[in-house]
């Protein structure tokens, strides 16, 4: 429909609209920030939850169960025939699933070696030969073709294989189109016959999967009972897509952080657009006057505005979607990098298209309802005759009143959380509510501490600006209502900046220290990089590795590690054995609550687990883990408890011995060499040329600290660009809240100029009065920042078990308040010059 | 309570602005009954309270005490609903600053008390040119405001306040922003307004010159009908602009 066939009220909302280009941009921004950053979170949320299902579901085909046994042991390859008989079963496939490192040119490239049995396995997957032929019981392997190619790697060379027998050389006999088990992992998959697999991992006569094709129609809750009852001890049968389970649990820290981002977001949206539109109806009173003495009732200009409000919240909503999927391509990389494994496309679904539509408009609304409600319950008549000051001078009591409502309500939510009156996940759904309502509570009940607020700037200005300081703050003060929202919108800007990033400042400590403890030794050597669910890329490599080591010049020590996936008290977990030395507890990271004498229990055989695991499951000290082996259930004492970042703290940490009397070891994950002193440059270039030789991946403690650093930089980059973005737009509405503020002093501003102030004299009232706004968001800003970041910091327990001593970032205190003192001024240099050139006569006459 | 006799019928009328020792009385019991078709000036010095009185007719502001009916219905017994619907279709505002909407054609500007009666978008159209022929602005239907005289800004004013065939003008000032010929051709048209089509007019004005035009001149002093003119019928406005001129 063109403009001209509008009805006459739209032409009116978009001319009106039209002429404000720059707030119908802010107020649009404001919605694009919110809606953005949830549709970002979600749709990359689901992304990295999606990559382990994918993943496991390409791998498995039409395989609906997997037989496994704990730690993804090998068990004899005939319970597949047994299982292949049971009714409900069409087809029974077994088969080898090991990480491996495909070394080539650039390092080694984590790869998963699938050993299958070429002439039965089409029976569970299908595979469509791009280049080349199938494989048979020859040495021969197939790779995707995507892969081959990125990895320069073509039909009839040869492919380089660390697996627990060494390095391995086989010839690549096809090349298949990158669908069914060859997406697996990101292409990164090696497919050769299930008899090679067994003579590279040492599992002669053994699978450790055994994939199970349901008959047509048959029920799967019924078929895996039917399968469970057959089943050694130590197998499981399950979903393949619950092996990324621990990757999962690994995620929920990162994403309550994001969450929480979200919600911040969201309210700081809200603020600009209520800025926005406070502003907004401020300039247009007399235009509803008018409208409601030409017979317009109260709701006609109530829903007229509103109307306004929701085309802006539907446009806005449609342009944060398409923004949310353009940053969920970069944070899906982040994450991807964080999780080290391949993380499919973000795709639209569903739910963050229903949230982002529901919220998008919803928050708009909110935002939107007070005033336009307000607007439209105005006597015309003062409007009508300019009677009533351009802004309120004095802030509504119910704002005050419903301010400190919403705060008391999360300071209730708060004691709740503290005294642990909530489970964790009401505790969870609450938090962010929690946030909402002290950030929204704080702005409403900005007027109570506005007046001691402003004479302790005025106080502070007094000195610096003399007369025109003192003269502004006066100013400031007689119109409390336009002053609270320029204050709010600061302040909003200023809490959104502490309180997330003082957190992620914090958690970036502490996991720099639980680096340095847990990460003592000065090189470490891998098979290939670990991806964060330790579901896909722990390559197994010989213990005799471990012996030519110590033979090293300024090798001191080697300690071998090894990490798997086992069910800790049912929940997936990382179990990481290693050599745990009295001497060093810090290795462990130990939980301050630890009794005396944890190293000497671990070293009898018990077991520390890892705080969030310990609160998942409701341990203690002194309980007993019941933990699942490939020889059985076991039930373990708990020695002590330890602050963990492995896989979100879901962990189990055991002496590598007692380990292995109840698991399959096969080799060793990882080599920890500690130099001796002096001898380490010395070491680092024979560990160089040791791992050139053996195609090994070796990192020195620095570059291990490097590396988890850039695995996180992409994550934690998008908090800061989000917050940096936030920030912006909100001192966009602080540009925009200053300039009507000069506005509306027009005829009070030709009044000082008619009684001799110089025009150098109104340029420094102005921005004396952007400086005591912006003192007088900061204030109140810093302290609610610190506020949410204390917020923030609650929930922690639940997620990890532990909370980490709350820290208040100084300079990230001044930092924030210097940038918003110096975006006050630098948005008031126009308006001020602006002021400064009035001319008397028409200001004197402005209405 | 009122007759029904009238189109406005004012009784004991008051208007307190304020509380306390800082009240200020802008309207004391003022009693006034206009007659259909009748053209009323109200005159006054500055705070007399004529525009005050104007408004409370007007259903725009509500009295301290008193009562306001027009054409027989209490407006103390409406709800505010009913005041805008009563604005929106029985009275017509012709204010001193114009009061249009800037962004919207002259057109637009006349068609919105039917648009927001509800009336269909082509039909509030025709019926907004029609008024708009009434006062001689076919010619600049799709002007904005900012793009016409002040003599046509008011006079798009009165189109708009005449679109709905209200049964009640209320002039407040309405040449209180023009200049000599623009404020005459204004005067002319509510002149014949009056005249020709039986419009009932109550104007404020500080004016005597305009206020000669009108049926009968109230006169009001410190918030109280201080003294009441019928002037001579059938005179044609023009034929009074020439009186009054005579005597300046």
């Amino acid at each position: 429909m063109s403009p001209s066939r509008l009805p006459t009220l739209w032409r009116y909302s978009l001319r009106q609209t039209q002429r404000r280009p720059a707030r119908a941009v802010l107020t649009l921004l404001g919605i694009v920030i919110g809606v953005a950053t949830i549709v970002a979170v979600s749709v990359t949320t689901q992304a990295a939850r999606r990559a382990y299902r994918e993943m496991f579901e390409a791998l498995t085909g039409r395989a609906s169960l997997e037989v496994v046994a704990e730690a993804m042991a090998g068990f004899e390859a005939d319970q597949a025939e047994e299982l292949a008989a049971l009714p409900l079963v069409k087809a029974a496939v077994g088969l080898i699933q090991k990480p491996a490192a495909l070394v080539g040119p650039s390092g080694p490239i984590p790869v998963t070696v699938l050993g299958i049995d070429p002439a039965r396995d089409r029976a569970a997957r299908d595979y469509e030969l791009h280049q080349g032929r199938f494989i048979g019981e020859d040495p021969g392997v197939l790779l995707g073709q995507e892969f081959a190619s990125t990895h320069g790697i073509a039909l009839g060379g040869t492919v380089r294989l660390l697996t627990i027998s060494g390095l391995v050389e086989a010839p690549v006999v096809g090349l298949l189109q990158p669908s069914g088990a060859a997406r697996f992992h990101g292409g990164a998959v090696v497919f050769m016959a299930l008899s090679q697999a067994q003579r590279h991992f040492d599992l002669e006569g053994k699978v450790n999967s055994v994939q199970l094709v349901l008959a047509d129609g048959a029920d799967i809750g019924q078929a895996e009972a039917a399968v469970r009852r057959r089943l050694s001890v130590g197998q499981t049968v399950g979903v393949p897509s619950e092996r990324g389970q621990l990757a999962q649990d690994a995620l929920l820290n990162i994403e309550q952080i994001l969450a929480v981002l979200s919600v911040v977001s969201m309210v700081a949206g809200a603020f600009v657009i209520l800025n926005a539109f406070q502003m907004n109806l401020g300039e247009r009173r007399r235009q509803f006057a008018i409208l409601r003495a030409l017979g317009a009732s109260r709701r006609q200009v109530t829903h007229l505005l509103l109307r306004e409000a929701a085309v802006h919240g539907v446009a806005g909503t449609a342009l944060g979607i398409a923004a949310g999927m353009a940053i969920s391509l970069s944070l899906t990389r982040g994450m991807e990098r964080l999780l080290g494994t391949a993380v499919p496309s973000p795709a639209l679904t569903l739910e963050p298209l229903a949230l982002a539509i529901l919220l998008g408009p919803a928050m708009t609304l909110l935002a939107t309802f007070g005033p336009a409600r307000r607007a439209g319950r105005r006597a015309p008549i003062d409007d009508l005759l300019g009677k009533t000051p351009p802004a309120g001078t004095k802030m509504p009591r119910r704002w005050a009143v419903t301010g400190l409502a919403l705060i008391a309500a999360c300071g209730l939510i708060d004691l709740a959380f503290i005294r642990g009156w909530l489970t964790p996940a009401l505790g969870r759904l609450l938090l962010p509510a929690a946030m909402v309502l002290v950030l929204a509570g704080s702005v409403l009940a900005l007027g109570v501490v506005l007046g001691p607020l402003m004479r302790l700037v005025g106080a502070i200005l007094g000195p610096l600006f003399g007369i025109e300081g003192r003269l502004a703050v006066r100013q400031l003060r007689r119109h409390a209502s336009r002053t609270a929202l320029t204050v709010g919108a600061l302040m909003v800007a200023i809490v959104i900046t502490i309180g997330p990033g003082n957190e992620i400042k914090s958690a970036l400590n502490n996991l720099h220290a639980w680096f340095d403890n847990v990460a003592g030794a000065n090189f470490h050597i891998q098979g290939a990089d670990t991806d964060l669910g330790f579901s896909v890329s722990i390559v197994s490599l010989p213990e005799s590795l471990g012996h030519e080591l110590a033979q090293l010049d300024g090798a001191q020590r080697v300690d071998r590690i090894n990490w798997f996936p086992v069910r800790a008290g049912g929940r997936p977990a990382l179990l990481i054995a290693a050599t745990y030395s009295p001497d060093r507890p810090e290795q462990l990271n130990p939980a301050q609550d630890n009794p005396p004498g944890v190293m000497e229990r671990l070293a009898l055989g018990e077991v520390v687990i890892g705080t969030a695991l310990a609160q998942s499951l409701q341990l203690d000290v002194g309980d007993k883990l019941e933990l699942a082996t490939s020889k059985g259930s076991i039930r373990l004492r708990i020695a002590g408890k330890c602050n963990q970042y492995h896989a979100g703290g879901m962990t189990v940490h055991m002496q590598r011995e007692a380990a292995g009397k109840w698991f399959d070891l096969e080799g060793a994950h990882l080599f920890s060499i500690t130099a001796d002193k002096d001898k380490a440059p010395t070491l680092e270039s024979e560990l160089k040329a040791f791992c050139g030789q053996r195609g090994l991946l070796l990192h020195s403690r620095e570059q291990l600290r490097q590396d988890m650093d850039r695995r996180s930089a992409g994550t934690i980059g998008f908090l800061w660009v989000l917050m940096a973005l936030v920030f912006v737009v909100a001192s966009l509405g602080i540009a925009n809240t200053l300039t009507m503020n000069v506005l509306e002093q027009t005829r009070e501003l030709g009044l000082l100029r008619a009684i001799g102030m110089r025009r150098g004299q109104v340029r420094k009232l102005v921005l004396a009065q952007a400086s005591a706004i912006a003192l007088a968001g900061a204030i109140p800003g810093a302290l609610l920042g610190i506020v949410l970041a204390y917020m923030m910091n609650l929930p922690a327990e639940w997620l990890t078990g532990h909370r980490p001593p709350f820290q208040i970032h100084l300079w990230l205190l001044a930092t924030a308040l210097a940038v918003t003192v110096c975006i006050a001024v630098v948005a008031a240099l126009v308006p001020a010059d602006r002021a400064a050139r009035l001319r008397i006569v028409p200001a004197l006459h402005y209405e | 309570m009122s007759d029904g006799t009238h189109t406005v019928d004012v009784r004991g009328l008051t208007k307190v602005f304020g509380a306390g020792e800082g009240a200020v009385e802008a309207l004391r019991g003022v009693d006034l009954q206009v007659a259909r078709g009748e053209f009323v000036a109200v005159m006054g010095p500055s705070g007399s309270g004529k525009s005050t009185l104007l408004y409370l007719i007007g259903a725009l502001d509500a009295p301290t005490a008193g009562t306001v009916s027009i054409d027989g219905v209490d407006l103390s017994r409406m709800d505010d609903n009913r005041l805008a619907l009563l604005r929106r279709q029985r009275i017509g505002f012709v204010f001193q600053a114009f009061n249009l909407l800037d962004v919207l054609t002259a057109e637009e500007n006349v068609s919105l008390p039917l648009v927001i009666d509800g009336v269909p978008e082509a039909e509030a159209a025709r019926r907004a040119a029609e008024s708009l022929g009434l006062v001689g602005m076919s010619g600049r239907r799709h002007h904005l405001p900012g793009q016409l005289s002040g003599g046509e800004q008011q006079r798009l004013a009165i189109a708009r306040a005449l679109v709905t065939r209200p049964l009640l003008l209320l002039a407040d000032e309405p040449t209180g922003n023009l200049d000599s010929a623009s404020s005459d051709q204004i005067m002319r048209l509510l002149c014949r307004l009056a005249e020709e089509h039986g419009q009932t007019i109550l104007m404020v004005t500080h004016d005597a010159r305009w206020a000669a035009a009108a049926n009968r001149v109230i006169r009001l002093r410190d918030g109280r009908v201080a003294d009441e003119q019928t002037l001579p019928p059938a005179r044609a406005y023009p034929q009074v602009v020439r009186e009054l001129e005579s005597q300046l």
